[in-house]
């Protein structure tokens, strides 16, 4: 009787617990590492989707938002950016370091674009300098470029390996642009128009490069400027183009496309010291794609008899919040009993609180609760 | 019903033994002693017989087979109804997916559909995955965007199809519908091939249900 009751009391807490599970699925972020997040083909000639996977940014609230290009249809009009995408993305203004794509150049020099994201007739600004569209910044350790694809130029590709060469010491490296190199999308499919950004990204050891155009997201394996395989220093495209703009159908997968998915949706990156995991988010909140990424090692171009690469300065071990592992609130390394019972005793606790303890607060809601139990039990052990 | 309870249960297993070493065998313990000292007192208070104890026993153990029973429907049913909505609308995840392509005309056992007077067929697909046989064709067509959606709307509807739209997305020319009839969802939608806004394309996706 005893066995059978013990028995049952498992199978109850399991079924409650997984319940609980399910209703925390909405953790998105469960690191205290930089996040960003973005899509590309976002906002519609109507108020349609984009205000769905703006809620996803919002929920995810990452540190950066990226856009990859076709930011407003159908013209990226100032008028409509201000009808359509402002209400929506728009909310990430200060913090979206966006791309520009054939929509946005629907208007003449991309006027709408540049004058939405750096101010009206300001020459610089988010979107970088407007007779451009391309610029680069970091997150953390890791260096982020924004590519102009829709005006292809020996200027910008002189720029690039400039940027490339400058930035030789940043952990990782991420592009992003508009048109996609590789995909398998019935609508656009490949395109050739940007191998000259995958040649100096390759050569310099670039790690991720996010594209639009097609709107589908699809996962691609490393691989090297001409599409074979290369999991030891290959870039990992993804191709989000699912912010909001309706979407396309697959045709036949290519080589090394791994997931294809047809919805709408946010891609969000959290960026450690040499690696970095990936989630693909639909606007129910569903996680369908995830995973994880090495960083390419080394610096310095692997082919290039013209260049002498940089020296590389020491770096100092500057400790990082990355050392920490999730649910780890005693910081002893180790996520046990004793971390459990320190969030059991701030649990329900809010900033400000009595009794509130920040490192408990895994996901800096401010509030320390089933969210960060959640975080804790899934690295138990670790 | 009880099945999809169980399903999640299974699939919890793991995390469920993890906490349960936690949680559970303080609980249990602290349940276990509960529970000898309240038969302690109701034995001591009413003399039973070994025959009744077990009778009683009995009894309690059917009734909570029925609370784990009305337990377990009751996350099913909740399970099941989260399962049917799990990818709403139009949504496959392909990783495996087994693809079969045709130039020029709609590949063998492609569903009936009305076809637009003019329109040619460029590529046509079937693509099978986890029991799934879904398909879609790319036909080349001269015209507006939305004549030829309304047209699809019209005839889909005519022809027994449930259809909803026509929906206009990136602009007045670029729209799409969606249907569903007993087999198949259908997404039909108008766009253009890469960079040339002459080569006009319409683009038809069924998805197995």
């Amino acid at each position: 009787m005893r066995k059978t009751i013990s028995y049952i009391f498992t199978f109850i807490l399991s079924i409650n617990l997984w319940y609980a599970s399910n209703l925390t699925r909405v953790v998105f972020a469960q690191s205290t590492d930089p996040v960003v997040a973005g899509a590309g083909d976002i906002s519609p000639n109507t108020n349609g989707t984009q205000f769905q996977t703006a809620n996803l940014i919002q929920a995810i609230n990452p540190l950066t938002v990226l856009t990859f290009g076709d930011n407003q249809y159908p013209s990226g009009a100032l008028a409509t950016f201000n009808t359509y995408y402002d209400p929506s993305w728009g909310k990430f203004k200060s913090k979206t370091r966006p791309s520009p794509g054939n929509h946005d150049y629907n208007t003449s020099g991309a006027v709408g674009y540049y004058d939405y994201f750096n101010g009206t007739g300001n020459a610089t600004g988010l979107a970088g300098d407007r007779s451009k569209g391309y610029y680069s910044f970091n997150v953390g350790s890791w260096h982020f470029i924004s590519l102009n694809s829709e005006i292809m130029s020996s200027t910008q590709n002189a720029w690039l390996l400039s940027d490339l060469q400058a930035n030789q010491n940043a952990n990782c490296t991420v592009a992003y642009w508009h048109h996609p190199r590789f995909s398998s999308g019935a609508n656009h499919g490949s395109s050739t128009r940007t191998a000259p950004f995958w040649d100096m990204l390759y050569q310099y050891k670039a790690d991720i490069i996010l594209v639009g155009h097609d709107h589908l997201y699809e996962r691609f394996a490393p691989q090297n400027p001409s599409g074979a395989s290369d999991p030891a220093r290959g870039i990992r495209q993804f191709t989000v183009g699912t912010g909001g703009a309706r979407i396309y159908s697959f045709g036949s997968p290519i080589a090394n496309s791994q997931v294809r998915i047809s919805t709408h949706g946010v891609i969000m990156l959290t960026l450690h010291a040499g690696s970095y995991d990936w989630q693909f988010i639909n606007t129910n909140s569903q996680v369908l794609d995830s995973g994880s990424g090495n960083c390419v090692t080394g610096t310095g171009p692997t082919a290039v008899a013209t260049k002498t690469p940089t020296p590389k300065p020491t770096l100092t071990a500057t400790p990082t919040t990355s050392t920490v592992k999730p649910g780890d609130v005693n910081r002893d390394g180790v996520v046990n009993i004793l971390d459990f019972q320190l969030l059991s005793n701030s649990f329900g606790k809010s900033l400000g609180q009595t009794g509130y303890n920040a490192n408990a607060d895994f996901n800096k809601d401010n509030t320390v609760n089933i969210m960060d139990f959640q975080i804790l039990s899934n690295n138990f052990g670790k | 019903m009880i099945l999809y309870g169980l399903k999640p249960v299974v699939s919890f297993l793991p995390t469920a033994r993890r906490l349960f070493s936690i949680h559970a065998s303080g609980c249990v313990v602290l349940l276990k002693e509960k529970i000898n000292t309240l038969k302690t007192s109701f034995l001591d208070k009413n003399p039973v017989t070994k025959i009744q104890l077990t009778m009683v026993r009995g009894k309690l153990l059917k009734l909570l087979v029925v609370i784990i029973l009305l337990i377990t429907a009751f996350f099913g049913y909740k399970f099941y109804r989260k399962a049917k909505v799990k990818y709403p609308g139009l949504t496959r995840v392909y990783t495996n997916e087994k693809v079969t392509e045709d130039e020029g005309k709609l590949i063998a056992g492609f569903p009936e559909i009305p076809q637009y007077p003019g329109i040619s067929v460029r590529t046509s697909y079937k693509k099978v995955q986890d029991s799934k046989t879904d398909y879609v064709a790319v036909w080349r067509f001269q015209g507006e965007g939305k004549t030829i959606i309304n047209w699809y709307s019209k005839e889909l509807a005519s022809d027994g199809w449930k259809v909803t739209g026509p929906f206009i997305d990136e602009s007045e020319d670029y729209l799409h519908i969606e249907a569903e009839n007993n087999n198949y969802k259908l997404k039909i939608q108008n766009t253009e091939e890469d960079g040339d806004e002459t080569k006009k394309i319409l683009v038809a996706e069924f998805l197995e249900k």
